[in-house]
This record gives C-alpha cells, sequence and structure tokens, in this order.
C-alpha cells in the first residue's frame, strides 16, 4: 500500500483517538435523525445526557442500575463519510521539493479513511476533475479500505477542474446526512465553490474542506522573467517575476483569506494544508480544534 | 551657447552609449517555462503591475544609456561658453589674457623645418585673431629675464601681431618666474575676473625651476600639449696646457636627453675656425658622455676654439667655446736707453744674457711694439717716459727699471715705486730685506750672496706709499724696491743694468735673480685671468680705457671703463670675444651658453609639478592638433565636465534605485 505504509499506518495510530471525537461531535450533531418510525437496529446504550429524547430512555437499565440510559441505533452511532478528491489537472502541480499536491492529498484521503474505516465508519470515495471520475459508495468494513487504496493510488490528475458542476451532480450520491470531507486546491471561482459546499451543508451535511497547496503556490518565490504553462488546459502567461511577485502574494492571500472567512461564516471547517506539512501535522490540524 | 571639447577625439565613444540598448534588443534572456497550476493569479498580478514595470524597465533603459553617455562625454571633457562673438556686454567679464612666448635658446629646436619660437610666433597671432571683440591682450617674451614685452593690455590686433613678429629667438636659459610678474601687472590693470595665461613654451622642466609661479588667482593658465625632444649638448670642455706633450688636453663632457641613448657622441675640436682632430664621447653613467683628447703643439701663447658634437636638432648648444692661455711662457722686451752699439757697455748685454727670449729695443722702438701679455718690460737707464710702457702696464703688464747716466730729474713716471732722489757714490753692499715676500724663497739671501754685490753709484730712492723695499744698501737706503699700478708690478732699481755703477750682472746670482724677478712681476705664473663666461655675463678686465670688443658675430662693441678695468656685458652670444686696443688685441674670452641650467634637456614639466608650480590657478591643456576650434571655450568658457560628472553620479543611484526596487512586505 503506497500511501499507508506500516510507518505511516503506526503515525496514524495516536490519531484514532482524535478521530473518534471528531466523530462524536459529529454525531451529536447529527442526532436528531429525520427517520423517525422507521426500524432502526438496536446497538448500544449510552449514558443519558441532557437534551436527549426520554422516548429512548432504556427504563429496563433503569430498573436494573438505576442509572438512566438511552439506546443507539445502528444508524446513530455510524458516520457516513463522503471523501470528495480532486483530481484536476492543477492538482498535478509540484514545485519539485515536495510531493504533487494530488499525490499528498491521497494519502491524507487514505489515512482519513482508515481512521473511519477502523471505528466503523462509512466511507465513500469520490474523485473529480471536469465531471466525476468514480464513487465508490460508503462502507463500514475494514476491507472496504483495499478498494479505497486502490482507486487513490491508480488516480492520476485529469483536465480542468468544474468544483462546481461535479458538486452538483454529487448531491444525488448522498441519500443520508453525513460527513463531506472535500479535499482539493480550491483553484476555482470561488463563489461558486463556496456556493456547492453551503449547499450541502444546508442538507445538514457536516462538512470540512481541506484545501491542499504547494508552498510555492502561497509564497511564489520565482525570480526573473519567465513562461508559465497552465497545468489545466495548456495556455500559458511570461512574466516578469521580480516586478509581480508582490502583488501576486497579495492577491492569492486576499484568496485564501476570502475563503478562510466565508466558510466561517457558513459553518464549513476549513483547513489548509500544504504539501511540505507531515501527514500528522495536517491530520491533527484537520481535526483537533 | 557653444560648446566645445578638449578632447574631442574620444567623441568617437559615444555609440558605445546605445550598448544597453542593443543588449537589451538581441541579448534578452530566454524565459525559463515553468508549469503552474492555475494562471489566474498571475494574469492579474502581471496586469496589474504591467504599466509600472513597462515604464521601469524603458526608464532604466534610457538612465544606463545616459550614463554611458555622460561618461563619454565627461573624458571628452566638455566647456561651454555663453560669450557671443561680440563678446560678452560685461566690460568686467571681458578676457584679458597674457600671451608668454618662451624665446630661450631652446625655443631654437627644429620641429620638422621650422624653429619652435617661429611655431609659436604663428600660434600667437592665430590667438591675437581667435580672441573675441572686446578682449584685450598682452605679449611678454622670456628667457630667464623678459626679453620683450608689451606695455600694456591692448585690443588691437595688428599692433600686437607686429610685436609678436619682432621677436627674437635669445641666447638665455629658461625660467618662466621672470614673466609672471610682469604678466600680472599687465592683468591688475583692468580688473577682470575673466585672465587667461596663453603660455607658448616647449614646457621643459627646467623652466619651471623657481616657483610657485606666482600668477594670480583665479587666472586660467593654458598651455599647449608638450612635444618634449631629445637632444645632446656639452655641458663642458675643459683645456689644460699639458708640458710633458707641449700641448693641451681638452676634457669634454657632454650630456643627452634621448629615450634610446647612444653608447657614444662624436665630437670634433678646433683651433680658431680650423679643426684639429675628432673623437669619440663615451657614455659615462646614466646621462654623461666624456672624452679627453690631445691636440698637438699649438702654436702661440693662447689657444682659442670650441668643442663640437655633430649638429642636431637644437644646435646652439652643440659647441662649446675656449679661451686657455699657455702658462709660464712671457714676454720681455728690454729698452736699452744706451745701447752703446752693443757689447758689454750696453745696459743690455747682461740683460740679454739673463733673459735669452727677451727682445731688445730702443727708446724710440717703443712705439712700434706690440707688446702683449703675459709680460714684462725692463728700462735699462732710458731717458724718459713713454705712455705705451704706462698703457702695457696697467694692462696688467710688469715692469723692472734700472736707471742710469741718461735717467733724468724729469723722470717720474706714475708707475714708479719710488720717488727718485739725489745720485750718492761710495761702495755699498746690498742685503736681501724682504724676508716674506714671494720672491723670498726663490733668490735665496744665501745662495745668492748679496753681501757680495757692491753698488758704486746709485740714485737715492724715497719709496712711495704701499712699496715694499727688497733690497737695501749697507747705508739703509732702499735698493730694490716694488710697487704696484693698476694692479700690475714694478719693480725700480737704484742702480744699473750693467757694470757701470754696480757688480751685480757679473754675480752668478745676476741671471737666476732677474729672471725669478722679471717672472713675478709679469706675474706669468700667478694668471689666473678669467677666460670663461656664460652668456649675459658681464666681462671684466684690467685694461686702459678705449678698448673695445670683437664679437662674434663681427660686430666692434665699445666697452665701458671704471678707471682702472673694462666692463663689457653685451655677451649674448656664445663664441669667442676679443678685446682690442685699436688695432691690437690684448686679451680673448669665451662666451658659452648657461648649459648648467638645463637648458638643453627637454624633457616636459610634469603635470603634478605644474599643478604645483600654479597652485592657485585653473590649468588648461590644450592638444596640439586642431586646438583652434574649441581655444576660446577653453580660455573664457566654464569647464562643464563637473556638471557632468555630477548628473551622471545621480544617474548611477537613480540606476541602483530602478534595478533594486524595494520589496513591499
Amino acid at each position: 500500500m503506497k500511501f499507508l505504509d506500516p510507518l505511516t499506518l503506526a503515525k496514524l495510530s495516536t490519531l484514532k483517538i482524535h478521530v473518534r471525537q471528531v466523530v462524536e461531535g459529529l454525531l451529536s450533531g447529527l442526532h436528531t435523525s429525520p427517520y423517525k418510525g422507521h426500524s432502526l437496529e438496536f446497538a448500544q446504550h449510552r449514558e443519558y445526557s441532557f437534551g436527549d429524547e426520554l422516548r429512548h430512555i432504556d427504563w429496563k437499565v433503569f430498573g436494573r442500575s438505576d442509572k438512566f440510559f438511552v439506546k443507539q441505533f445502528q444508524d446513530e452511532t455510524n458516520l457516513r463519510a463522503y471523501v470528495i478528491l480532486d483530481a484536476s489537472g492543477s492538482m498535478g502541480f509540484s514545485s519539485g521539493k515536495n510531493a504533487p499536491k494530488l499525490e499528498y492529498a491521497s494519502r491524507l484521503c487514505a489515512a482519513l479513511s482508515y481512521l473511519l474505516l477502523n471505528q466503523e465508519d462509512a466511507v465513500s470515495l469520490s474523485a473529480f476533475d471536469t465531471s466525476m471520475k468514480f464513487f465508490i459508495p460508503p462502507h463500514h468494513q475494514l476491507s472496504h479500505l483495499t478498494l479505497l487504496l486502490d482507486k487513490l493510488e491508480t488516480l492520476t490528475p485529469g483536465g480542468e477542474t468544474d468544483i462546481s458542476g461535479v458538486l452538483g451532480d454529487f448531491g444525488r450520491f448522498i441519500r443520508k446526512r453525513g460527513l463531506m470531507i472535500f479535499v482539493s486546491d480550491l483553484l476555482s471561482d470561488q463563489e461558486k465553490v463556496l456556493s456547492a459546499l453551503k449547499y450541502f451543508r444546508y442538507r445538514h451535511n457536516e462538512v470540512i474542506a481541506i484545501q491542499v497547496l504547494d508552498p510555492q503556490e502561497i509564497s511564489f518565490g520565482y525570480s526573473g522573467e519567465n513562461t508559465f504553462l497552465n497545468l489545466e488546459g495548456g495556455n500559458s502567461i511570461f512574466a516578469d517575476t521580480d516586478s509581480m511577485g508582490d502583488e501576486y502574494r497579495k492577491l492569492f492571500g486576499s484568496f485564501l483569506a476570502g475563503y478562510k472567512l466565508a466558510f466561517r461564516r457558513a459553518g464549513i471547517q476549513y483547513n489548509l494544508v500544504t504539501t511540505d506539512m507531515q501527514l500528522e501535522t495536517a491530520l491533527e490540524r484537520c481535526l483537533v480544534k | 551657447m557653444n560648446i566645445s571639447f578638449l578632447n574631442p577625439s574620444l567623441l568617437w565613444a559615444l555609440p558605445l552609449a546605445l550598448g544597453p540598448l542593443v543588449i537589451h534588443l538581441l541579448f534578452r534572456r530566454k524565459p525559463k517555462t515553468i508549469e503552474f497550476s492555475d494562471l489566474h493569479f498571475i494574469k492579474l498580478a502581471a496586469e496589474k503591475v504591467r504599466t509600472r514595470t513597462r515604464l521601469r524597465k524603458y526608464l532604466l533603459l534610457l538612465v544606463r544609456t545616459l550614463i554611458l553617455f555622460l561618461l563619454v562625454l565627461s573624458f571628452a571633457k566638455p566647456y561651454y561658453n555663453s560669450m557671443t562673438s561680440a563678446g560678452n556686454k560685461d566690460k568686467n567679464d571681458q578676457l584679458s589674457a597674457v600671451l608668454l612666448i618662451d624665446v630661450s635658446y631652446s625655443s631654437g629646436y627644429y620641429e620638422g623645418a621650422a624653429r619652435r619660437l617661429d611655431l609659436f610666433k604663428e600660434k600667437a597671432k592665430k590667438i591675437i585673431g581667435l580672441l573675441p571683440q572686446g578682449s584685450r591682450a598682452g605679449v611678454i617674451a622670456y628667457s630667464s629675464r623678459v626679453e620683450a614685452a608689451t606695455p600694456v593690455l591692448s585690443g588691437d590686433r595688428k599692433y600686437l601681431a607686429g610685436i609678436i613678429d619682432g621677436i627674437k629667438l635669445s641666447n638665455g636659459a629658461t625660467d618662466i618666474a621672470c614673466a609672471l610678474g610682469p604678466a600680472k601687472k599687465l592683468m591688475d590693470v583692468i580688473p577682470s575676473s575673466n585672465r587667461a595665461l596663453i603660455i607658448l613654451s616647449d614646457m621643459a622642466a627646467h623652466g619651471f625651476r623657481s616657483g610657485p609661479g606666482q600668477a594670480g588667482d583665479k587666472t586660467r593658465v593654458v598651455f599647449f600639449e608638450p612635444s618634449g625632444g631629445e637632444n645632446a649638448w656639452i655641458e663642458n670642455a675643459a683645456v689644460e696646457y699639458d708640458p710633458a706633450v707641449k700641448g693641451f688636453r681638452i676634457d669634454t663632457e657632454a650630456k643627452a636627453s634621448y629615450k634610446a641613448a647612444p653608447p657614444s657622441l662624436s665630437a670634433s675640436y678646433y683651433a680658431g675656425d680650423k679643426r684639429i682632430g675628432s673623437d669619440f664621447l663615451n657614455r659615462s653613467g646614466a646621462e654623461a658622455y666624456k672624452s679627453s683628447y690631445f691636440t698637438g703643439d699649438i702654436r702661440g701663447d693662447v689657444f682659442t676654439g670650441k668643442a663640437a658634437i655633430t649638429p642636431d636638432r637644437l644646435e646652439a648648444d652643440d659647441a662649446f667655446y675656449f679661451v686657455k692661455k699657455k702658462p709660464g711662457e712671457f714676454k720681455v722686451w728690454i729698452i736699452d736707453g744706451d745701447p752703446k752699439f752693443g757689447g758689454v757697455s750696453s745696459e743690455s748685454f747682461f740683460l740679454k744674457n739673463a733673459l735669452p727670449q727677451a727682445e731688445v729695443i730702443s727708446e724710440s722702438g717703443i712705439a712700434g711694439t706690440d707688446f702683449s701679455l703675459p709680460g714684462a718690460v725692463v728700462l735699462a737707464n732710458v731717458a724718459g717716459d713713454a705712455p705705451k710702457i704706462d698703457e702695457f702696464i696697467r694692462s696688467g703688464g710688469g715692469a723692472l727699471v734700472f736707471l742710469g747716466s741718461h735717467t733724468s730729474e724729469n723722470f717720474a713716471p706714475g708707475y714708479l715705486p719710488a720717488q727718485i732722489g739725489s745720485k750718492f757714490s761710495g761702495a755699498e753692499s746690498v742685503k736681501w730685506v724682504a724676508a716674506g715676500h714671494p720672491l723670498a724663497e726663490s733668490v735665496d739671501a744665501g745662495a745668492f750672496e748679496w753681501d757680495k754685490v757692491i753698488v758704486e753709484q746709485g740714485f737715492v730712492l724715497m719709496p712711495k706709499e704701499n712699496a715694499t723695499v727688497l733690497a737695501s744698501l749697507s747705508s739703509g737706503r732702499a735698493f730694490l724696491v716694488e710697487g704696484e699700478h693698476n694692479g700690475s708690478r714694478v719693480a725700480l732699481c737704484a742702480s744699473t743694468a750693467s757694470r757701470g755703477w754696480n757688480n751685480l750682472p757679473g754675480r752668478t746670482l745676476y741671471a737666476p735673480f732677474i729672471g725669478g724677478l722679471l717672472r713675478y712681476l709679469a706675474n706669468a705664473d700667478f694668471t689666473e685671468e678669467r677666460t670663461a663666461f656664460t652668456v649675459g655675463e658681464t666681462f671684466r678686465k684690467k685694461a686702459p680705457e678705449g678698448c673695445e670688443v670683437l664679437a662674434p658675430g663681427g660686430a666692434m662693441l665699445r666697452t665701458s671703463y671704471d678707471g682702472t678695468d673694462i666692463y663689457f656685458s653685451e655677451t649674448g652670444e656664445p663664441g669667442i670675444y676679443r678685446v682690442m686696443k685699436g688695432s691690437r688685441e690684448i686679451s680673448e674670452f669665451a662666451v658659452n651658453l648657461d648649459v648648467k641650467s638645463g637648458e638643453g634637456d627637454l624633457t616636459p614639466v610634469s603635470k603634478r609639478a605644474l599643478r604645483d608650480y600654479f597652485s592657485n590657478c585653473t590649468l588648461l591643456e590644450v592638444p596640439r592638433a586642431g586646438w583652434e576650434k574649441f581655444f576660446i571655450s577653453l580660455i573664457s568658457g566654464k569647464d562643464a565636465t563637473r556638471a557632468a560628472l555630477a548628473v551622471l553620479f545621480l544617474l548611477l543611484i537613480l540606476e541602483i534605485l530602478l534595478s533594486n526596487p524595494r520589496p513591499k512586505s
């Protein structure tokens, strides 16, 4: 397994607790199930918390223990996590010092998938560029990980990005509320991206947006006159980086700040990771609040 | 406004100023191609700074071009002149210029077919013609003294040109200091802040010895690019008589200022105008060439001639004149007042035996005799005085007077060291009494047996003031008295030269004594009459009044007389001068150039030495070729080099700022 080698797995072990906490947090947010009256498979008891519905209290357990416990059903104890990975051309960028963004993002997705599957949460994986490349429905068996990893390992950067279009289509794959982990460089129309992600939030999904960038895309540490070739589309532009470098950094910084503010307002958890970060650091940043 | 350049030849480099543009157009670096994730922000940023970047780039190109342009311009030394051809209306700003023309003998150096002085004069006339209207100029011709000068500054160009035409080469050395004071005085008469000294000279270092130059503050000192030159000259020719070979030895020393010094110089030697020999002066040390040449027997008592090297571009210093007398040879004339048809009875018989080289003449023969120096006359029993004898004595000749039967009461010429009294008779011996006298050693009293000399008759001598009694009689009366007449020595004997009145001629001491006495009186061994002078020096000699000097050019010139000596100052030409009394030559002397001044070395003065010399002035060097075009801007214009350099400096700062824009935080 390219993305989950033993060393990586060993590092991830410490993050399991963090994942569990995140999931529990998320689950508490999803606690009011829209599916009342359905026959739900009993899964386990948990101690009563203030605010829990009284009709779920197991009185038999109370009678035995004089303590209040509520019943948890299968849907409530297992999260559905939808991992959506941007595999457009821009994700193939690497400044040379670090791994390409897609490879890093794939590793990130693999790690997240492992952590979630390890605690029996269902994980779905999909990738896109101009359109959805593939969609793997969610499953909670750990053996599902193999399929996910195979897909990730064979993933290559594709064409142009159409985040809003893809997300729009993706909506039909989500039947139940869950967690959407959106991994992309977000180098697209900011308004459209926000709008698309807000839609999922609107549909009561928890959304985590992870923006993966190469440090060079932020610092723009180039010098002299260069011709920049677009990885998506093939067009190019000539620029004197000595004279426009500062302006680029200013504009890009504003772009990132715009995302940060907008995501916060939309209630979407936003994390910026760079490909020079250690994987566990990136995961911690995403998972630990 | 006129702009001129001191170094216009450097303007060819102006196209180099287009270098940055050429490099920009032809040698642009091919940009690197970099794959990037998203060009959106690059495009936005590039568009935002496009105008600013383009402006900065073109400005940088312009600044770099201007820097190179100004650099070339600065090296070309620009001058601008706001004066129009009508001159400047402000009188206080009108140009006052003095042309200093070097007429020292080194200006006789030939550049091609023309002498430097002629080239200076041509240039001076052109400069006069170029001066703006309203300018005033003066001319001073100088060597080691001012040779000619205009009395005031003048705007009359014809007048100034006439002065220049009349300037002649002198034989003096160079010292510009003599001309600076008069030049400043000329310019001070009319107050003007626009002053210029224009030096027309070979600018050799020897001309700037005595400094610093007092040219006046804020005066522009303009000089032309020196041309230097190679020259050889004779520094000295020392002549000495060598009795062993009975000839003269000429020790010649020459010097040369050559880039590549030859191993030897060819020299010729002349006796009078006749060439008597030649040899080579071999190099001795860094600059000197030496040789010793032996002549054969030179007829006559005086060796007059010259040593000469092969003429070069500066001929004046290629010859060295000399006059050298043969030492020890002197003439004696015996004037026999009582010849008695010769024989032992004559006054001159014993004298002639003692002095075989002497010429015996009678008193009547005095007028027809040429008395020369060194020499002495013996007056033996003469009856009267002869003016020619007095003249001879005054000119340096010696005299020995013997009295006798012909001596009259009236015989009292002024040159006698004692008054002659009455006769005496009675045998008396003689005693030498002048113990400290120069003759004392040569007339050893013991050996000469003075006491055996018996005088039976004689005259009483009363020595005059300052006379010296050399020998006296046993009675105490003077026998032999010596005195000076006009610096010459005269001795008087109380008795005869013959054996008529005494036995002195028969004594063995007689011949050596008379020979030694006459040599002493003639000053033959001690003659150190100066015969070497430099141009401009005053010649002085004991000689009678009325002498004339035959100059080398053939002119007969008068002398001055102060009662004892003749004076002659017109020694402006090198060569042999002859002092004449009538048709008789009484003396010669040599005049040479003042070569010890270093005039022969034409090495130009260094710029640094010149700056030190004219420390309060602005020095402006004009190239020799093509000077007319910018001369006026130069002497009355303003130096724009500093302004150009100041602008260049500012542009350099601007270039650095444009090349390294401040990074935005």
